[in-house]
């Protein structure tokens, strides 16, 4: 793994297999897991640049576990592309929150699989 | 839990026969700005109210729950487009024929959900109307009224504090503590015998509160908590158990919504499942969730 590989948290399994799928055919290196205590496990080993993070994990909400982890997210400056439902709320939520300028954009389920991808293509590049 | 329609039934029936007496005692046309309703009015409002809340919830927990697999099948549909595309000339037009149906049918179910959000757009705020300080060993002694309705007749809930201060105040949406406190000890009273107890511990230390439910049930079994809490999610060796599959999903959701933490585990050494919300202690920054 290096830290070019996306991080995909999403504890829906289905879900983190068609994205691996997705990524995979568009060539973007890829690492899914299903909640935040595996996610932490990857973060010990490489900081991705890029992290897709779901809002509703199980246990602790994306941006509870995005803020234990903002130290090492922040010194790499990381990209953070949360998935949620309501754009309004989760900017509600993630007011004074460490992790608030590394979140670039919010992406809405059901997502077109050509946005995903070009939205990771763009801020790869970008970090 | 839902029990709307005989409330609204008996509810009419208290307006109509209020609403007989005033006119027997007066002669004078209705003022409906005058009429003072009786405390078992009242009660029934009350309740009809915690319903329709209960409901409108649940249907948005729903929409949201909706959305992870219509990801995926949408993903997955233009997947399939994808592939049929780059080899067109040697497929049957039958699967083209199908994936585009399954394209306009994926396209209906996003349009459809999309309108369902528009129902539960001004729900839950920040700015939840429920969001109240309270002590809150009185509203667990007066909950545990409400919670005892849940369960077996033939089952007892016991109601257990462990408190630093008894006259601790915490703030949240206390709506919302009650369908997760509702939903966990229903749970409870589900997967465990008749005559089995229940108990309900409110703990506080210095930095959290603790409300555990414990039952001496059947147990997680094979199932792992992060499933259970899945929706539509069944556990493992409990089919013959009626339920709509929405129930820890929609705890969880509540829980998340009030920033608590929901577990569940077995008990040690003994039968059965202990559910534990993590409260904040300080009761600061509690945003909702979606």
């Amino acid at each position: 793994m290096s830290k070019d590989t996306v991080l995909v948290v999403e504890d829906d399994q289905l879900l983190r297999e068609v994205i691996e799928d997705l990524l995979n055919i568009h060539q973007i290196k890829v690492k899914t897991v299903g909640d935040s205590s595996e996610a932490n496990d990857w973060l010990e080993e490489y900081i991705p640049d890029l992290i897709i993070c779901d809002l509703f994990l199980p246990t602790v909400s994306g941006i509870q576990w995005l803020n234990s982890v903002s130290e090492d997210l922040v010194v790499n400056n990381s990209s953070i592309i949360l998935l949620s439902a309501d754009h309004v709320r989760t900017q509600e939520m993630l007011v004074g929150s460490p992790i608030q300028s590394l979140v670039k954009h919010q992406l809405e389920k059901p997502f077109k699989n050509d946005e995903l991808v070009q939205l990771i293509r763009f801020f790869r590049s970008n970090s | 839990m839902n029990e709307l329609h005989p409330l609204l039934a008996t509810l009419v029936e208290e307006f109509l026969n209020e609403r007989h007496t005033v006119r027997d005692a007066t002669s004078v046309p209705l003022d409906v700005t005058k009429i003072e309703l009786s405390q078992n009015t009242k009660h029934l409002l009350l309740q009809v109210n915690a319903h329709l809340t209960y409901d409108h919830f649940v249907s948005s927990v729903l929409e949201h729950e909706l959305r992870t697999p219509l990801a995926g099948i949408v993903s997955t549909v233009q997947l399939l487009q994808t592939q049929l595309e780059a080899h067109e000339d040697e497929l049957p037009d039958t699967l083209q024929n199908w994936c585009d149906r399954l394209e306009k049918l994926s396209a209906r179910m996003e349009f459809l959900l999309e309108n369902m959000k528009q129902l539960h757009k001004n729900d839950y705020s920040s700015q939840s109307v429920g969001r109240q300080t309270r002590k809150l060993t009185n509203w667990f002694i007066n909950e545990r009224k409400i919670l005892a309705e849940l369960i077996k007749s033939s089952q007892i809930l016991d109601l257990e504090f462990q408190m630093l201060d008894e006259s601790f105040e915490y703030t949240t949406d206390y709506h919302l503590l009650s369908i997760i406190l509702g939903t966990l000890v229903e749970n409870a009273s589900k997967y465990s015998p008749d005559n089995a107890r229940i108990d309900i511990f409110l703990e506080q230390s210095q930095e959290i509160l603790r409300v555990k439910v414990i039952d001496n049930g059947v147990g997680l079994g094979g199932n792992s908590s992060k499933n259970l809490i899945k929706a539509f999610q069944p556990g493992q060796e409990v089919e013959h158990i009626e339920g709509s599959g929405l129930g820890l999903s929609i705890a969880h959701a509540a829980a998340q919504r009030i920033q608590a933490q929901l577990l569940l585990y077995d008990n040690e050494n003994v039968a059965g499942t202990t559910a534990e919300l993590i409260l904040s202690n300080n009761g600061i920054c509690q945003k909702t969730l979606f």
